[in-house]
């Protein structure tokens, strides 16, 4: 795999029953890109997302990542907590906005004054000092999403998965969920942005790539 | 009427009185099914998440087996564990019949398919996503799962209960395995049969007081942890 890229799938195939849903000779996502993933519903976006996070284990294929040039079938262990998923509905745990914030530093078994110190920086990055202390799942969907944001670039991510994250939102919600994703991306942060609205393809600053039925057009 | 009055009186006088019999037996019957709970609850657990979120071969079956289990009676779990433990059984050696590990093992078996099968259902209804959202965030397959637990704490509590209020009541392995032994195996249900059929109703009564109060109890424990929970 070449230096400069964070992904690095060859002939990766999943099937459901018989019923091939993944067929993908060859992607490569670039470090530091926003590469937009534009399809219909049912068109595989969100499976081929979840097998780039080691959710889902293909049936065919090889995965190469930075530190690791190639693995089998499953992604790599250590895509878990570096290739980071984000659910088109946000799944907050019980607790409040800092909980959730700390979980995955927890995972990486940081001491608890640097914990406090990256919550602090980072919720003052998403403009969510406010609702630090309160309960994330009574949260607005908007709100969630961003807390969501949040509790991912806490972690540093060498790539960000978007589920179609500004569905389900309001206007100024989504004005606002735009803004943290463009700050992500300004901070150098790879994404790929699974999307079947036109309006993410305006709002953000990347490559398209089209999927249908499983297959990259 | 005015007899089952009184009896019901003296059976209070009798739990009020600290009757050194009577608590012995309550003794016994939580001692030996909080164990059975406690041992079972980890496993049941660990195979009804695996049933829930794992594919693999044998699943179904398993899910049919422990459907199965769930409904077998108390007195085949017993007969069992007895036909092993008894002097010609292959465990005959390990001198456990007619002890309360004896009623541990029969409880253990008779609760774990219960707690198993509604911690399924608990597993199946709840969101995926906190097992993926986990699992993306770094937590190994260890901490995802019992971040899962955490999420569903009050579903699955309310499964560790009805796995408890169902081997507290139960009256058949016990007495099969435990023998009834004053002090050492006699349970609160062995008791009850074993005082009515001497007409003693009196301590029966006092003794099934204690069950019925401690369903009470057991349901608003259940009932204020799952308001604690409930959908804001």
């Amino acid at each position: 795999m070449k230096p400069f890229e964070v992904s690095n799938i060859q002939d990766l195939r999943l099937f459901r029953g018989k019923r091939l849903v993944l067929d993908i000779p060859h992607l490569a996502i670039k470090l530091g890109t926003v590469t937009i993933l534009s399809g219909p519903n049912g068109s595989g976006k969100t499976t081929l997302l979840k097998v780039l996070a080691g959710l889902i284990k293909a049936d065919e294929g090889t995965f190469k990542s930075a530190t690791q040039e190639i693995s089998s079938t499953t992604a790599p262990k250590e895509f878990s907590g570096s290739h980071l998923y984000l659910h088109q509905v946000a799944y907050m745990f019980s607790g409040t906005v800092v909980d959730n914030l700390a979980f995955g530093l927890k995972q990486r078994k940081y001491d608890s004054s640097t914990i406090k110190l990256k919550i602090k920086q980072t919720l003052e990055w998403a403009s969510l000092t406010h609702l630090a202390y309160r309960e994330a799942k009574s949260l607005s969907t908007g709100e969630q999403h961003q807390v969501a944001l949040a509790r991912a670039r806490i972690l540093e991510p060498q790539l960000l998965l978007l589920d179609e994250t500004t569905a389900h939102m309001d206007k100024s919600a989504r004005i606002r969920t735009y803004q943290l994703i463009k700050d992500l991306q300004n901070d150098g942060v790879t994404m790929l942005f699974a999307t079947h609205e036109e309006e993410s393809q305006h709002e953000l600053d990347g490559a398209t790539l089209r999927i249908a039925n499983g297959k990259l057009l | 009427m005015i007899e089952s009055e009184s009896a019901i009186f003296a059976a209070i006088r009798l739990l009020i009185s600290g009757d050194q019999a009577v608590w012995s037996i309550i003794g016994v019957s939580f001692a030996v099914s909080l164990r059975a709970v406690l041992i079972a609850s980890p496993f049941a657990l660990c195979i009804a998440f695996l049933l829930a979120y794992k594919s693999f071969i044998g699943r179904r079956f398993l899910l049919t087996l422990v459907n199965t289990l769930m409904s077998v009676p108390t007195v085949v779990v017993g007969l069992t564990i007895y036909l092993v433990l008894s002097r010609n059984g292959i465990g005959a050696d390990l001198h456990l019949l007619f002890t309360q590990t004896a009623m541990i093992i029969g409880q253990v078996l008779i609760c774990t398919p219960l707690i198993i099968a509604m911690a399924h259902s608990t597993f199946q209804s709840g969101d995926q996503k906190a097992y993926e959202t986990a699992k993306t965030l770094g937590a190994s397959p260890l901490a995802s799962m019992l971040t899962v637990i955490k999420e569903l704490r009050f579903g699955l509590l309310a499964a560790l209960i009805a796995g408890f209020s169902r081997i507290i009541a139960e009256v058949g392995c016990s007495m099969m395995v435990g023998g009834n032994i004053l002090d050492r195996t006699r349970n609160i249900p062995t008791a009850i049969a074993l005082e009515t059929s001497k007409g003693e109703f009196i301590i029966g009564i006092a003794l099934g007081i204690v069950l019925v109060s401690l369903t009470m109890i057991l349901n608003v424990v259940l009932n204020y942890f799952q308001g604690s929970g409930e959908i804001k």
